[in-house]
């Protein structure tokens, strides 16, 4: 391998997969090599400040290991707390509104004796055009004996 | 016990034993999100959501891979989610960068080990690499933050190890393309400056 041809590859040789022949080339190598050495020297340095990692001390993973449990906790409780708090909040009122329903329809209806009989009719249960009476939406003006009563409610 | 043997144990019900996995694998998991995010508190709430996440998906897990690299892969894909959302309302440019930030990229590099970095460091570091692509800056961070082996890569991207070769060294080039490329521009701004005031 020509010494370009090294330098382009040469971290790749220097930290990954080879083999034992490779890997003794290569250093032997760079032991004569300076500028190869100094590609590889200059680049553990620019990676050294640009990666480093901060240390955490026993008191930062307590901490750290307290509040993931406590999360924890919370997802394994979930799922109980949350099929009873469905239970009360809408299954029971569903299930009560459905008897309630159903006892309306089935019991108190039919012994309606008005509804019982037009229950059978079809019409019934056809809708029905409803006209709207024009002098319902007129306002109703005010006599002096509807005033009268309107002041005597005022002063009650 | 190992981690299988943890395992069988929360599918019995023995929740708490949850407790050691996040203890076990803490270090890894908020290491990634910080070199990733940057930001510590983005990186601690995101690692708690990815042992939560981890938590409710337990079943999923069949022990194909190791429950490092699974849990590793909804790491990266969390961290790669939350810098797509990011970059959605920012985007860093290189000219951006060495307009507003070249000074301190000559001071991020002038200091003597990873050591002395502060937090106005890792952020400008931060800066620098969100110039790449997240897939870039993802392979970047598993091999130079994390130290993972290149086979653990392909086996948390669910890539071929030929594939993982090939992106990391385009990244890396990319990379010091970058930073060649913020070096040169500030080194003529350097010179323009100096100019200006010899005038």
């Amino acid at each position: 391998m020509k010494h370009d041809e090294l330098k382009e590859k040469l971290l790749g040789l220097y930290d990954g997969p080879v083999s034992e022949k490779e890997r003794t080339w290569v250093e032997t190598h760079l032991a004569c090599c300076e500028d190869c050495s100094a590609a590889m020297e200059e680049y553990k340095k620019t990676a050294a400040h640009l990666f480093a990692v901060p240390t955490f001390s026993e008191a930062d993973e307590d901490i750290f290991t307290a509040k993931v449990m406590a999360r924890v906790r919370e997802k394994v409780l979930a799922p109980s707390l949350s099929f009873s708090q469905l239970a009360f909040r809408w299954l029971l009122p569903l299930a009560g509104s459905t008897v309630v329903a159903a006892w309306v329809l089935f019991s108190v209806l039919p012994s309606t004796p008005e509804l019982a009989n037009n229950i059978n009719d079809p019409s019934f249960f056809t809708p029905q055009t409803v006209s709207i009476n024009d002098n319902a939406l007129t306002p109703v003006a005010l006599t002096s004996s509807n005033e009268e009563m309107v002041v005597g409610w005022m002063r009650q | 016990m190992n981690d299988s043997q943890v395992i069988e144990l929360i599918r019995k019900g023995q929740t708490e034993a949850y407790g050691d996995l996040v203890r076990q694998y803490h270090k890894r998991v908020m290491g990634y999100c910080f070199s990733m995010l940057s930001n510590r508190t983005d990186a601690d709430e995101a690692a708690q959501d990815i042992f939560v996440k981890a938590y409710q998906n337990l079943d999923k897990f069949k022990g194909d891979s190791s429950f490092s690299t699974w849990l590793y892969r909804i790491t990266a894909n969390h961290c790669l989610d939350i810098l797509r959302k990011r970059n959605r309302r920012k985007n860093v440019s290189l000219d951006n960068l060495v307009e507003q930030e070249g000074s301190q990229v000559q001071k991020l590099f002038a200091t003597s080990s990873s050591a002395d970095r502060h937090l106005e460091n890792a952020q400008l570091a931060h800066k620098i690499l969100s110039t790449l692509s997240e897939d870039q800056r993802q392979i970047l961070t598993m091999r130079e933050a994390e130290g993972l082996e290149y086979q653990e890569i392909a086996e948390t991207l669910g890539c071929s190890l030929d594939a993982v070769k090939g992106r990391l060294a385009r990244a890396r080039k990319q990379l010091q393309e970058n930073l060649r490329h913020i070096q040169k521009s500030w080194d003529v701004q350097n010179v323009e400056t100096k100019r200006e005031k010899d005038l």
